[in-house]
């Protein structure tokens, strides 16, 4: 299977690892579509509802935090070949059956080439302030990982889930995805992450190091070889920076690579099964 | 000045630990350790400090073409 190459763009993260205001929708679109003319094999964005309070105490005016899934269904009537990736979806703050739906509309729309993403969310307080799902929220991801599995993919028009965390009945589910199964990566770099019936996948934190990631790349395979996940295939969410010259090493052009550091420590990394 | 000094920290040693950055060759370098790691596909975030239309664009060009030759383990 040939290696793929994607791109991420700046939505949800204007303060943290870009300047506001920067990520406005005239800003976010231009990179998506030239992302998009250039080739990439997928184009990625975050989700993040709002900035963790040490970075708003530094922040002039509020940042402006595009969806994710929005921004790319925005460029999707152009789109020709990228697979548009949601971003990593924060479960715990969504309704379960109205995200399927949503999902299984934008999978529609696209042409089936969705990658859904989805994860506890980095921010504590952000899920807290926004969740409709009580508990603890790995438990929560968990159960509503596999309820939205249950919403995209059960061939039933009407699919149920009985959860610990979350449950729904007697709601209409269709369409379904165009894509059968909906590819589904989970993300977060707790050990935990991939190890569930419903993912197709496994995210980590950014910023692992190769052996990191060779033993999620294990883990994910024996998660495959055992019947949990569908697929096999890994994505590494990194920090990227090519310089114009060749810098000099030992400190005589530190800055550029550090912000390249940076950005890895604040971003996610995708492990896909 | 902060900023300089908490920058003198940072070995190159740690940068190509983390992060893909440098020359084109030392990009295709670093990601080939992922390669060989067992990764088959990358997701490219650029740093705010830069262009990121020209950062894509060379991307596009010098990294991308490279990384889909490879083949993870």
């Amino acid at each position: 299977m040939p290696l793929r190459f994607g791109v991420h763009i700046p939505t949800c993260i204007e303060g943290m690892m870009y300047p506001v205001p920067f990520a406005r929708p005239h800003d976010i679109l231009p990179v998506a579509l030239l992302a998009e003319r250039l080739g990439f094999d997928s184009v990625w964005g975050n989700d993040h509802m709002t900035t963790q309070r040490y970075v708003q105490r530094e922040l002039a005016r509020t940042a402006e935090l595009l969806r994710a899934a929005s921004s790319r269904s925005r460029t999707w009537p152009r789109a020709r070949a990228d697979p548009p990736g949601t971003g990593i979806i924060v479960l715990p703050m969504r309704t379960m059956p109205v995200l399927a739906k949503q999902v299984a509309t934008l999978d529609q729309l696209s042409g089936g080439r969705v990658i859904l993403g989805v994860g506890t969310g980095a921010y504590r307080r952000s899920t807290r302030r926004c969740t409709p799902t009580p508990g603890t929220r790995a438990g929560a991801t968990s159960s509503t990982r596999a309820c939205a599995r249950c919403g995209c993919s059960s061939p039933s028009a009407r699919p149920r889930f009985r959860g610990t965390h979350v449950r729904f009945q007697d709601v209409e589910c269709f369409p379904k995805p165009r894509q059968a199964p909906l590819p589904m990566y989970a993300g977060g770099n707790h050990p935990r992450s991939g190890d569930a019936p419903a993912s197709t996948a496994r995210l980590d934190a950014g910023g692992a190091l190769a052996e990191e990631i060779a033993r999620g790349v294990e883990d994910v395979h024996r998660a495959a070889g055992q019947g949990r996940a569908r697929r096999r295939r890994d994505r590494h969410r990194a920090a990227v920076r090519v310089l114009d010259r060749p810098h000099a090493r030992g400190g005589g052009d530190a800055l550029p690579r550090l912000a390249a550091l940076q950005a890895s420590r604040v971003s996610e990394a995708i492990h896909a099964a | 000045m902060a900023g300089r000094a908490a920058a003198d920290l940072v070995t190159d040693e740690l940068v190509d630990t983390f992060a893909v950055a440098g020359t084109p060759a030392e990009c295709r370098a670093a990601l080939a350790r992922w390669a060989e790691a067992g990764l088959d596909a990358v997701v490219a975030v650029v740093p705010d400090t830069t262009d990121i239309g020209a950062q894509l664009e060379r991307m596009g060009r010098e990294l991308a073409p490279a990384w889909k030759e490879l083949r993870c383990r």
